[in-house]
């Protein structure tokens, strides 16, 4: 998809929540569009990560915000596949209308700072960074975004533990007020 | 049953540092792993106070330490991530890297709104600001002509007889640059812009206390930076701020008993 397509095809989500909202129907074929923009998000993801034309931190600030929107996605489709059972139609119509929008723009920030990359603007990186801090905070609001233990469970023990035991020495041993 | 008035007269400003030292640790129980920051139980006994009596209002921030504190959260763990980055060439173990990061970002994040929630986020004009810039500008510049003057080995022949003076040099040397720690970091580390705003919001709030609810309103600034609290020894620095615009610098955890004196307990 290109993403001129994608903002379409969200766009397109948004207007099928509308109306599952507005019928008080949750329709559970919006999990395979859910898949589809899932996909998408992912291979953002992938080219943020492999990205060299930027700096490391600007490349992870967009690779972060592709992973809290596929977090969001994924915690959606929980609740969709699972909407009838547990009594959420239309909670989760609604409550993905609110997320939608912010899914969307990190999208469209991500996918102009690609665009932009050696002549990225400074100011898109911490444009990104209160992105996904808006997202987080919505979607908690709205429990669409999975818990940090789940989050935890889908990474590489090994490797989550010697980041883990790096980023303990670093922070020890620097005083990050000389950051700020 | 009303409160004890002292509960209504106390404020504390936290600084972008103690929000990120709040903000960074984790705990991975499956992996036996705690991550933390070093200033991190310094914070604990502050927040404990501040969400105990979150209905005061008695913790404060601004949108500038806000913003200030995600930035900075970011640019720790990517800074780990450079480090890390430089010396791995293949794509999928640079994938790898970034996923274990972020689930740490994300935590840290997740703490920080956690953090963010229970402190009561104040408007401060630039205007009001920009007001009071000029008088923290002249005391630190007046500060940092102090330190640049400040010549220890002068101090120690004013001081010290001319008998002692070689045997014991090296140890009050020691003793001088202990004493006079916040002064030579302000000498060596210029205080940075940023800082100097932090401080003038600080005086802008404390003054808007004291016109709207409490006359006797008591202001402290929670932070870990030497330009605001002091070192183990005497703090000039404070000691200014404190004379000149009547807030009180002081790390985390002093705050914390500081209030429990003021009726937080």
């Amino acid at each position: 998809m290109s993403t001129k397509s994608v903002f379409s095809y969200i766009n397109d989500m948004r207007s099928d929540l509308n109306r599952m909202e507005a019928k008080g129907f949750v329709d559970r074929s919006f999990m395979a569009k859910i898949d589809s923009l899932g996909s998408e998000l992912t291979k953002m993801k992938q080219y943020w990560a492999e990205q060299k034309a930027v700096s490391v931190g600007s490349a992870f600030i967009f690779y972060s915000g592709m992973h809290n929107a596929e977090l969001v996605l994924s915690r959606m489709r929980d609740r969709f596949n699972k909407a009838h059972e547990a009594k959420d139609n239309p909670g989760v119509a609604c409550d993905s209308l609110l997320v939608m929008p912010i899914i969307s723009e990190v999208f469209q920030k991500a996918a102009r700072a690609a665009e932009e990359k050696e002549r990225l603007s400074p100011f898109l990186p911490t444009e990104m960074l209160k992105l996904v801090s808006t997202l987080r905070t919505t979607a908690r609001q709205v429990s669409l975004l999975p818990t940090l233990d789940e989050e935890v469970k889908r990474t590489d023990k090994n490797l989550l533990k010697e980041t883990a035991m790096e980023l303990d020495k670093k922070f020890v041993a620097s005083n990050l007020l000389n950051d700020v | 049953m009303s409160l004890p008035i002292s509960l209504t007269t106390s404020k504390v400003f936290l600084d972008t540092c103690v929000v990120v030292s709040a903000s960074v640790y984790g705990s991975y129980q499956d992996l036996g792993i705690q991550v933390e920051h070093r200033f991190y139980t310094k914070t604990v006994p502050l927040f404990a106070i501040v969400k105990k009596y979150g209905d005061k209002h008695v913790g404060i921030i601004t949108s500038t330490i806000e913003n200030q504190s995600i930035a900075a959260i970011a640019k720790a763990v990517t800074d780990a991530l450079e480090e890390k980055a430089a010396q791995i060439l293949d794509s999928e173990s640079r994938a790898k890297l970034f996923e274990s990061h972020t689930v740490f970002f994300d935590q840290c994040l997740a703490h920080l709104q956690e953090n963010l929630s229970i402190l009561q986020r104040e408007p401060v004009s630039q205007t009001e600001k920009d007001q009071y810039y000029p008088d923290v500008a002249i005391m630190y510049n007046n500060l940092r002509n102090t330190a640049q003057r400040l010549n220890i080995n002068q101090l120690i022949n004013a001081n010290v007889t001319y008998r002692y003076r070689q045997t014991i040099r090296h140890e009050v040397y020691e003793q001088y640059k202990k004493r006079y720690r916040q002064l030579l970091k302000l000498k060596n580390e210029p205080v940075e812009e940023s800082d100097k705003m932090i401080l003038c919001e600080a005086i802008c709030l404390l003054n808007y206390y004291r016109k709207t609810v409490n006359p006797d309103m008591k202001l402290y600034l929670a932070s870990t930076d030497y330009h605001f609290s002091p070192s183990n020894s005497h703090g000039e620095v404070t000691e200014q701020i404190r004379k000149q615009f009547q807030v009180i610098c002081h790390w985390p955890d002093e705050i914390a008993l500081a209030l429990k004196s003021d009726g937080f307990t």
